[in-house]
């Protein structure tokens, strides 16, 4: 009795430092790690949507408009946030992120539609496609090839019968992107008709 | 067994007048109705695709002995086998250098590494071919239509080359039989001609260097299997690689099961992999990952194939 | 045994990766790029340092029954340490090394040098000693790590968190895709440990020749 009550002293006082120091490292750490994910979102949402300055969180828009029919399918099913972009306190685009499942898992992408209804950007902020092919859905001249299609088009890779020229070799990591763009298109369509800030 | 004086080894038996140097080059005459057909068909830089594997393949093999001490083999011509069979499952629009690594690739990693001949698990040419796939994916899907131009030919994107089961797979085209049994349809080098294949297949045959098990179970189970899931099966036998892994590739004495039973099982197994990869796979082909994850299956196949000896009852639990 | 020859021995006659094949999942996962491989190899070897010292000092008093729960404790609190600092400091590579870093907790070279040497050295000779098989571990990282970035990518020294591409050494379609892969991982490093075990049975045959 008196051996175990020893042991669990000896182990209780070497739990309690390493308590206490991870509390003194998290103290000093946990400031920065919750900044840097901000700092992240911030930079994909500006590449989107280079004119903005200023980005307010519209998520809760999102849920309003996410089922035409109450109770039906979701409308924008691998849409996780939206954000509208302010330039000078006047909104000039919708930025949207979505995470459409890609050849090695969800692609986390953010779109961004200017007011006049065109593409202004497409970025990856997370993904884990194939490094040397689909991984170069992160190449900046893939993104571009989105940039400028209007509202309405139905956004797909040539393969599927659209207009979007898919990576050689990564058909299926692009067709994912081409989702995500075709996703961001349609919601800010409901979003402008809705009348919401983005118009 | 004891006392006698007789070892009975384990497989493989070696039959005193047909020797290595025999079947290898058996093998390589079987291969050269293809191997013309892919010259027909993809002319010079077929030629020099085949030129550049074999040499990789037995400088490779010549330099590896050499540098491990060991007697130099070259002369059995199974080096030369490897880089011939490795140049016929090719893309005949391959960087000639490419093709080089995955001749020194087969040699070097999938033989030399396990043992040298004999001891390799997989089988060296389709492990080149995975390890180029998987390396140039983007080289390695890129086709050009066979010089000869046949009418079959889709006209509304002149641009893009397919092979028949890409065809099939993303945009539903059937190209015609005639066209798959001669070999005019893009592909790799030695695959597109069924009829060439049918020739080499025969005569390996008639020497007796292979039978029909592993070949028919194979290429039988892919027939039942896409014609049960609504496909055309003489569609799926000639198109793509299925004709020369069956007779070639899968029948290869070193990776495959020796029991008569184990054969069937083994055939059957390739089967059913190359119409699963085929029909719901990412690939539209799959004849060379079939056959390699056999290839890792064969020894089990072997320990619950063998056959039972004369007289031998049936263990009753 | 010296200060010195016990930081040396991790180096090559007792590297960790080639000689005692340990921690080969974290080794296999994370020598995609040359920086990656310092980043984890020097987290390790911090980890690995900062618990040797702390067994090595509570030896005396850690009771032969419970050290194992304390080696657990010693070494996850300075994995967690690492893992927190990293992520705030270089978040980058801390992303890119994702679930590795918590794993070191679990790393058997870490485990194998507590419970194998720490435990019953002193103090000045575990440092020593997680010194050595440390940069050991992190030279492993960086010789597998710099073969397979260059080969699977074409680029070489590459760091995202000072937002440096890498140099260029020949065009990204040239580059064999599978080294970056994890089959590409194990050939790499399989032959890397066959040509060191080649180059030292030369060695030790020669000087018994001579």
């Amino acid at each position: 009795m008196r051996e175990v009550l020893r042991l669990g002293v000896v182990l209780l006082v070497i739990c309690a430092i390493a308590g206490a120091v991870l509390a003194f490292v998290d103290g000093i750490t946990s400031d920065r790690i919750a900044a840097q994910a901000t700092i992240r979102l911030q930079q994909a949402l500006r590449d989107v949507i280079p004119e903005a300055d200023e980005f307010q969180d519209e998520t809760q828009e999102l849920s309003e408009v996410q089922f035409a029919v109450p109770g039906g399918k979701p409308r924008f099913a691998t849409t996780d946030k939206m954000f509208t972009g302010y330039s000078d306190g006047e909104p000039v685009g919708l930025a949207v992120m979505c995470s459409p499942s890609g050849y090695g898992g969800p692609i986390e992408t953010v779109v961004g539609v200017s007011s006049d209804g065109k593409v202004s950007g497409v970025t990856v902020v997370k993904h884990s496609e194939t490094p040397g092919l689909g991984a170069n859905i992160t190449n900046r001249k893939f993104q571009m090839r989105f940039v400028g299609i209007p509202v309405g088009t139905q956004v797909k890779v040539k393969k599927d019968g659209g207009e979007v020229d898919a990576i050689t070799g990564a058909t299926i990591s692009s067709r994912a992107i081409a989702n995500a763009v075709d996703e961001a298109l349609r919601l800010f369509e409901v979003v402008r008709d809705k009348g919401a800030p983005a118009k | 067994m004891e006392g006698s004086g007789l070892i009975v080894s384990s497989s493989p038996h070696q039959h005193t007048t047909v020797s290595t140097p025999i079947i290898m080059s058996d093998v390589i005459l079987a291969l050269m109705p293809a191997c013309f057909a892919g010259v027909w068909f993809f002319r010079l830089r077929a030629l020099a695709m085949m030129a550049v594997c074999v040499g990789s393949a037995v400088i490779t093999e010549a330099a590896l002995q050499r540098l491990g001490g060991k007697p130099i083999t070259v002369r059995d011509y199974s080096a030369a086998v490897t880089g011939l069979l490795l140049a016929l499952v090719l893309p005949p629009d391959l960087p000639l250098w490419t093709g080089a690594i995955g001749a020194i690739f087969s040699v070097a990693i999938a033989k030399f590494v396990f043992g040298g001949l004999g001891r390799n698990i997989f089988n060296p040419a389709l492990i080149g071919r995975a390890f180029l796939l998987a390396s140039w994916p983007v080289f390695m899907t890129k086709w050009s239509w066979p010089i000869i131009q046949a009418s079959w030919i889709p006209e509304f994107d002149a641009v893009t080359t397919a092979t028949p089961l890409v065809l099939m797979k993303d945009m539903g085209i059937k190209a015609p039989y005639a066209n798959l049994f001669f070999g005019q349809v893009a592909g790799c080098i030695g695959e597109t001609s069924a009829l060439a294949i049918l020739i080499g297949a025969a005569y390996l045959i008639y020497r007796g260097h292979i039978n029909l098990r592993i070949p028919l179970s194979f290429i039988g189970t892919v027939a039942v299997l896409t014609a049960l899931f609504g496909q055309d099966p003489l569609f799926h036998i000639l198109a793509g690689g299925l004709l020369l892994g069956a007779f070639f590739m899968a029948t290869d004495y070193v990776t495959s099961p020796v029991t008569p039973k184990g054969q069937i099982i083994y055939g059957v197994g390739c089967g059913i992999l190359v119409a699963l990869i085929r029909l719901y796979g990412g690939y539209p082909e799959g004849t060379c990952y079939a056959i390699l994850i056999m290839n890792a299956a064969t020894a089990l196949i072997e320990r619950y194939s063998i056959p039972r000896k004369f007289g031998e009852v049936k263990r009753v639990a | 045994m010296s200060f010195k020859s016990e930081f040396s021995k991790g180096i090559i006659k007792e590297n960790p990766t080639f000689r005692m094949l340990l921690g080969m999942c974290p080794t296999l996962a994370t020598s995609l790029a040359v920086f990656n491989g310092i980043g984890m190899g020097l987290a390790a070897t911090f980890v690995l340092v900062g618990s040797n010292i702390m067994i090595s000092a509570l030896r005396k008093v850690t009771p032969e029954k419970i050290r194992i729960p304390i080696f657990v404790v010693v070494i996850a609190t300075f994995v967690t340490t690492v893992d927190l600092i990293m992520a705030a400091f270089v978040p980058g590579l801390h992303e890119v090394l994702g679930i590795f870093i918590p794993l070191i907790v679990v790393n058997c070279i870490i485990f194998a040098r507590a419970e194998a040497f720490a435990f019953q050295h002193g103090i000045s000779d575990s440092l020593a000693d997680g010194l050595g098989m440390g940069l050991g571990w992190t030279l492993a990282l960086c010789g597998l790590s710099a073969i397979r970035e260059l080969l699977g990518t074409g680029t070489i020294l590459a760091f995202a968190d000072f937002g440096f591409p890498g140099i260029r050494v020949f065009d990204q379609s040239l580059a064999a895709t599978m080294v970056i892969l994890p089959p590409g991982g194990f050939i790499t490093l399989g032959l890397l440990i066959g040509l060191l075990n080649w180059v030292i049975s030369r060695k030790s045959k020669k000087s018994q020749n001579a």
